[in-house]
């Protein structure tokens, strides 16, 4: 790991939610079972996506939905999608709180976290922002109320750019 | 005394296993706080206070999902 | 099925027939909402010793910016007798009320207990939790406030919690301030001055005292695996001030080990205790908590020692055994054992009594001295329609206390240090306030 690389770690540790990526990786590609079928990651090419790794024992992780559930429906004519990937070990413990939340995205079930490890996940809720190239731009770990605004800004800012 | 709080605290660190975040569904069950029962746990430290000469040695700790 | 889900099915079925359980579906604990516990707990010991009632409100709130405030109310109503220092004796003994007026009389054999002690404390505490540093960190700001009728006291805290490691770690560091107030009824005694008889004064003068209690702790919290947690504490304590009990007596005894006669006209065989004005004390302590298949062990153990030689040694040990609705059986087993304090004493002699200074250390009080406490204790708990639960138990306490030093005489034929045995009882209800 170079200088660089260990400065912006040591940062991100330290400084608050600082969750830029140093170059924009290419975000990886996955295929997990949805409520009613696949849901793939090259479907969503194209199109800025928010993906939401969540789990019901985690009460971030659900107060997070309505924020969701609110900025889908905000951007619903915009070629933005959210996922979010459940990691319950139960499915029953998981589909009894979607069961009480009106969710206008897909959910995805990844029990063994394998997802969830791929985009290296540290953190309970983890959110990550890709672009329309497919690259990583921001992860969010953790869900905060004063930062609902700043993180819509920057949905709008980059469904600009495109 | 204080060696021995160094000691086991340096023990403790490097013997165990980063626990990832989705495995901590367990944790954060309500059942596995340090403190379940904050109540009960309050009026008996005061019942032994008062009966006995030692208190306290709790403290405030983590845990949990480690959510957020 | 196994035999342990057999059990825990019977279980489930025998309790729900005895306090009719409804069928709960644990819901979302609401946003916004204040989480009330309320408690009542009944104390009695054996003996015609203490009793008492206490009722407890607890409110905690989460507010979205990630504060969490808790205001808690506790209510204290003790009656009954309690120890006075003074040991049994195969004479009638006679004492003299704190204020100075009324005589009480013991029986011969039977240990003296000063019921003029009645007692309404109300204490209440508050605290703010708040991750305004960042979110890796957590401040607790806490206080106290506690008044009866002869003591009041007040608190202040602050606790500082650190996450590491991807919040498998935790460090905490707090520190503690306390000042009480202690204004004796009938006043302040003079260090190993006679007990007076009662209508002829009382060497009870000084009208209040105070001291000073400092605390800091560190503290580690470590994930150890997905089923585990432990947490590691050592604690500093420094007390400076009035730790004396001013209502404690001593038995100065004579030759034959009676309650001395040579006295002045007056006096009675008892003179008042007298305790350092300082106290360091330091604590370690350790917790482990771990998920079975379904249940819950918590464990704990406290090492304590002091330099007025007090050492103790806690274990603490909860099961929560799962039932099939929602509810649990909590068994619980508490082990005590504490060292005599240096300056515990039985008795004193006419000798000791008479060359005593203010700077010489006895008391009597059986709460500094060597014994064994144990605690056997069982809960139920089961929820109640959404989000509420409703819970009992039950504990059995039994402090059993060693002999010190070598019996005088009469003192061969009275337990100088009784046993005490207590039990409590306490409802719970635990629910969500909407505002």
């Amino acid at each position: 790991m170079n200088l660089l690389k260990l400065l912006k770690l040591i940062l991100l540790i330290l400084v608050i939610n600082i969750p830029v990526y140093a170059d924009y990786p290419l975000a990886p590609k996955f295929q997990l079972p949805t409520e009613d079928g696949v849901l793939s990651s090259s479907e969503l090419s194209g199109k800025l996506i928010y993906i939401d790794f969540w789990a019901s024992w985690c009460r971030p992780c659900k107060k997070s939905f309505p924020w969701m559930i609110a900025m889908k429906e905000k951007f619903k004519n915009h070629p933005f999608e959210i996922i979010a990937i459940n990691l319950d070990k139960d499915k029953a413990l998981a589909e009894k709180f979607i069961a009480s939340q009106n969710i206008n995205f897909p959910v995805a079930f990844d029990p063994e976290a394998r997802v969830a490890e791929l985009y290296g996940v540290e953190g309970m809720p983890s959110s990550y922002l890709i672009d329309q190239q497919g690259k990583l731009r921001i992860r969010y770990t953790g869900f905060w109320n004063k930062s609902k605004n700043e993180k819509e800004k920057t949905i709008s800012q980059l469904l600009k750019k495109h | 005394m204080y060696k021995i709080f160094l000691l086991l605290s340096l023990l403790l660190l490097s013997a165990c296993t980063t626990v990832q975040p989705w495995d901590k569904d367990l944790l954060a069950k309500p059942s596995m706080a340090l403190v379940p029962n904050e109540i009960d746990n309050a009026l008996d430290e005061h019942i032994y206070f008062s009966k006995e000469a030692s208190m306290g040695g709790q403290g405030v700790g983590g845990g949990g999902c480690g959510c957020n | 099925m196994t035999n342990s889900k057999k059990i825990r099915e019977k279980l489930t079925i025998a309790s729900a027939t005895l306090l009719q359980v409804t069928n709960v579906a644990a819901t979302e604990t609401p946003d916004d909402a204040w989480n009330i516990g309320t408690a009542v707990l009944f104390y009695s010991e054996s003996d015609g010793r203490v009793s008492a009632i206490e009722p407890v409100i607890s409110g905690t709130k989460e507010y979205k910016d990630g504060d969490i405030i808790n205001l808690k109310a506790v209510f204290d109503s003790l009656t009954g007798a309690t120890p006075t220092g003074a040991h049994a004796s195969s004479i009638e003994q006679t004492f003299t009320n704190p204020s100075g007026e009324k005589p009480y009389t013991v029986a011969p054999g039977e240990l003296p207990l000063d019921d003029t002690f009645l007692d309404t404390r109300v204490a209440l505490s508050g605290s703010w939790n708040t991750d305004i540093i960042d979110e890796y960190s957590r401040i607790i700001i806490g206080g106290n406030i506690s008044n009866e009728y002869d003591y009041s006291s007040l608190g202040v805290s602050a606790n500082f919690l650190r996450d590491f490691n991807n919040r498998n770690t935790t460090f905490s560091a707090a520190l503690g301030l306390s000042s009480d107030t202690i204004e004796p009824s009938g006043g302040v005694p003079t260090p190993f001055a006679n007990m007076k008889v009662a209508g002829t004064g009382t060497n009870r003068d000084g009208a209040d005292e105070s001291k000073t209690i400092s605390d800091i702790m560190f503290g580690i919290t470590q994930v150890i695996n997905r089923r585990t947690l432990m947490q590691f504490n050592l604690g500093f304590s420094e007390t400076s001030g009035y730790m004396t009990d001013p209502y404690k007596i001593i038995t100065v005894i004579d030759a034959a080990g009676l309650p001395t006669t040579s006295l002045a006209i007056d006096d009675l065989p008892y003179v008042y205790e007298n305790r350092p004005d300082s106290r360091s004390r330091q604590t370690f302590f350790w917790k482990t908590v771990h998920h079975l298949t379904e249940d819950v062990i918590n464990v704990s153990y406290r090492y304590h020692t002091d330099d007025w030689g007090i050492d103790s040694h806690t274990i603490d040990f909860h099961y929560r055994y799962e039932l099939d609705n929602g509810s649990y059986l909590q068994p619980h087993l508490r082990y005590y054992t504490q060292s005599a304090a240096d300056f515990f004493v039985t008795s004193l002699t006419e000798n000791e009594a008479a060359t005593a200074t203010v700077s010489d250390y006895a008391s009597a009080d059986y709460r500094l001295g060597e014994f064994v406490t144990n605690t056997i204790g069982l809960k139920y708990a089961m929820p109640v329609g959404k989000n509420s639960e409703f819970s009992v138990r039950a504990e059995v306490i039994s402090q059993i206390q060693n002999d010190v030093g070598t019996p005088v005489g009469d003192q061969a034929n009275h337990d100088l240090t009784p046993d005490l045995d207590s039990f409590i009882v306490q409802f719970g209800y635990e629910f969500y306030f909407d505002q």
